[in-house]
């Protein structure tokens, strides 16, 4: 090899040691700038292709019962969700589960070899359980936090508790209304998944945020009460073939609901239903009934109603709208218990005849024995002394008209006829409850201010909240108002004691106590028309016991009873009812109720 | 050394015209040389301070590192043991609820032969205004037979 050669070779590779060099100093360089200068950058670019967001649900608060009885809890649960792409062994990962989900080896297999990805094997795995299956680490197999709504007391009061739908929020009753204290806060996770949409394993949950479980609710139900008054009311139901029925037990005092029935009827399942025992008497088993008790649900004679009828159900009222004639006329000294009118069984007004529900000679009645015996005449008597204008306002002051503020969804405020409004036949219509459409809960309010000393008490149903740390802070009370002078509350009860001893309202009679109420059968309007459904009634009974020392309000409705009259259809009910919560809460018996029958 | 020189013939260098010798009066190293040890000693001391400081320091690094450690391990347990107490809570609350409900309570007791009444006596009031009379007590032999 020459010397020329010689040194062109060793500037060959002097020239590629130095493209060598230069190489690894570019690598070198990059290296330094994705490790070190931009390593932060690259680092979260990367994770953000494979961390997903996840929200991680917020225990659902509880709803409990005045007593703390839960009636709605949430328990977590896990579910369990299957990638049937990682596994590679279906059988004997099904046979590995099959105990713990308690479903069918067979079924999982099935299940783990569809193919599809994203397999859900169960919704509502208890923890226990879940420990077991991720202490199995098998491939392919997820967990995922969910929770169950239990309702322990089964579909009772169900109206007013509501539901949850399958996403966990409420969708009825007070789930609904107070979704978003009980729902709570959710929390925020992120997790790393591959593109494909599968967890990785082995990698970290990060908690970008902490979920804080809901506020729950107390209620001032009474379960035993609910459970009794669904019981009568249902079997008064059966009884009568009504469509629909409602029952409310208020606390005089607080306006606090200790129970609200709200039932419809399954008339495909009446028919082997009706053969059950009538109310009063002894039950016994038979078909609707378990144990003696009506089957309230889809397998029943009746089931628990879509919504709080109580609030939600508007329908002329009948003759339980006489208070606010009575009301207005003693407060203003128009009549005392005493006044007397000439009352006819019928009168012709403005080319339409009305008429008292018995026919009875033309007769002197006070205004008592009007109220007692419910007399329509008589009572369009009291209204035309006492004016339109202050019947009007008296419907408004009793609370007719406006929603009762006790936070259930859907309630209607009812339907007041207006001055503008006004036809003449309306001075004997209005006062017997023929022109306004209200709620039952209004009826309620109304005669609870009776009861209540003359001051008008709003009704409330919850009277709590619970923290999630399990502290329980009470709900304020709402402004009452008074609407009688003192002294008018007692003249007024003592002509409502007159209905149930010697009146239309006999039936209500609970033995040892006073009771005073008012009866009321309500036409029913033709839909989309004028007029009314032949034979078709609303019957109620709205009363309050004892009379001489109130404690206890209660209503009961209804709809198209086969027994049309409030008197007999709805006072046996309610005097079933209120005996029962006169007795559960110890409220002494009355001075001088023999007379009523005890 | 002289004599060997001498032998080689090495011819005899020009004696050099040094002027001065390189030499100079130092002052006495005694005082200095020992202030320096002391100095070097102390420095040396510091080193072996700072040396034992750094690595207390990192031991209690280390050890706060195992107590922070332990104690989250431990959070981490107790707080999955509250997990799992809250959870039977609410387990044996539901289960509680379960028991005492109206329904089961009413079927239970028409199980036990146990109907509803079908009037119930009540007790007639008697007023507390007026004094009660004071209750007759009839001899020990009525008594005895009454109650047998």
């Amino acid at each position: 090899m020459s010397s020329k050669s010689t040194v062109l070779l060793a500037r060959r590779i002097r020239f590629v040691r130095l493209v060598v060099v230069l190489v690894l100093l570019l690598i070198a360089a990059r290296l330094i700038d994705i490790q070190v200068v931009n390593s932060g950058r690259y680092s979260r670019e990367a994770r953000s292709e494979l961390a997903q967001p996840v929200t991680v649900q917020a225990l659902r608060g509880g709803i409990f019962a005045r007593n703390g009885q839960p009636l709605a809890v949430s328990i977590p649960t896990k579910e369990v969700i299957a990638d049937d792409f990682q596994i590679r062994h279906p059988i004997t990962e099904a046979k590995a589960l099959s105990p713990l989900l308690k479903i069918p080896a067979s079924n999982l297999a099935t299940e783990l070899s569809r193919r599809s990805g994203y397999v859900p094997l169960s919704h509502y795995l208890g923890v226990p359980a879940a420990n077991k299956v991720a202490a199995d680490h098998l491939p392919g197999i997820t967990l995922v936090d969910s929770s169950l709504r239990e309702y322990p007391n089964g579909n009772l009061a169900s109206p007013v508790i509501g539901s949850v739908n399958a996403a966990g929020h409420g969708s009825s009753g007070l789930e609904y209304e107070y979704n978003s204290l009980l729902a709570g806060k959710p929390g925020r996770e992120s997790i790393l998944e591959s593109p494909f949409g599968v967890p990785l394993p082995q990698t970290p949950v990060v908690a970008r945020s902490v979920a804080h479980p809901g506020t729950g609710l107390e209620l001032t139900l009474d379960p035993p009460l609910q459970y009794e008054a669904e019981q009568a009311l249902a079997a008064q139901m059966v009884s009568t073939k009504a469509r629909n029925g409602i029952a409310v037990v208020m606390d005089v005092h607080t306006g606090n609901i200790l129970a609200m029935a709200n039932l419809v009827a399954n008339p495909q399942n009446q028919a082997s239903a009706s053969n059950s025992a009538p109310l009063g008497s002894a039950p016994t088993p038979g078909a609707g009934s378990t144990g003696g008790a009506v089957v309230i649900g889809p397998n029943g004679p009746v089931s628990q109603a879509p919504s709080a009828l109580a609030v939600t159900q508007v329908n002329e009222p009948g003759s339980v709208f006489k208070i606010a004639t009575f009301s207005a006329a003693l407060q203003d000294g128009v009549i005392t218990p005493n006044t007397t009118f000439v009352v006819p069984d019928q009168e012709v007004l403005d080319g339409s005849l009305f008429h008292d529900a018995e026919t009875h000679p033309t007769q002197p009645m006070t205004a008592t024995q009007i109220i007692a015996q419910s007399s329509n005449i008589g009572t369009s008597y009291v209204a035309t002394n006492l004016g339109e204008s202050r019947l009007l306002a008296q419907v408004k002051t009793l609370g007719f008209g406006s929603p009762t503020g006790l936070g259930l969804p859907g309630e209607s405020p009812g339907i007041l006829a207006t001055a503008a409004q006004w036809e003449p036949t309306n001075i004997v219509s209005l006062p017997i409850g023929q022109v306004d459409a209200v709620t039952a809960q209004q009826v309620l309010d109304a005669y609870n201010m009776v009861a209540n000393g003359g001051v008008f008490v709003p009704p409330r149903l919850v009277q709590a909240t619970i923290t999630p740390s399990g502290k329980a802070v009470g709900t304020p009370m709402k402004p009452t108002r008074r609407i009688l002078s003192p002294g008018i509350d007692q003249e007024f009860t003592k002509m409502l004691e007159q209905v149930v001893k010697s009146g239309t309202g006999v039936h209500a009679v609970i033995p040892g106590y006073l009771v005073a109420g008012k009866t009321g059968t309500a036409n029913i309007h033709l839909k989309g028309r004028a007029g009314f459904i032949p034979g078709a009634f609303v019957a109620e009974f709205v009363g309050f016991a004892p009379a001489n020392h109130p404690v206890l309000s209660a209503i009961v409705v209804l709809n198209r009873p086969n027994t049309i009259y409030g008197g007999s259809a709805s006072a046996p009910v309610f005097a079933k009812i209120m005996g029962y919560a006169l007795h559960r809460y110890d409220i002494p018996t009355s001075a001088g109720s023999s007379a009523q029958g005890g | 050394m002289i004599g060997l020189s001498h032998a080689r013939a090495v011819p005899l260098e020009q004696p050099r015209k040094d002027p001065k010798p390189d030499l100079r009066v130092v002052p006495p190293r005694t005082r200095r040389r020992h202030s320096l040890s002391r100095k070097t000693h102390r420095r040396h001391g510091m080193e072996i301070l700072s040396v034992a400081v750094i690595a207390l320091s990192l031991m209690c690094v280390v050890i706060g590192h195992a107590y922070v450690a332990e104690g989250q391990m431990r959070l981490s347990t107790v707080q999955s043991r509250l997990s799992q107490a809250q959870l039977n809570y609410r387990q044996d609350e539901l289960q509680l609820a379960r028991l005492e409900t109206p329904l089961r309570i009413a079927s239970g007791a028409l199980a036990q032969h146990m109907v509803h009444p079908s009037q119930i006596q009540q007790l007639p009031y008697v007023s507390l205004n007026s004094p009660l009379p004071p209750p007759s007590l009839g001899s020990a032999g009525t008594a005895g037979a009454a109650s047998g």
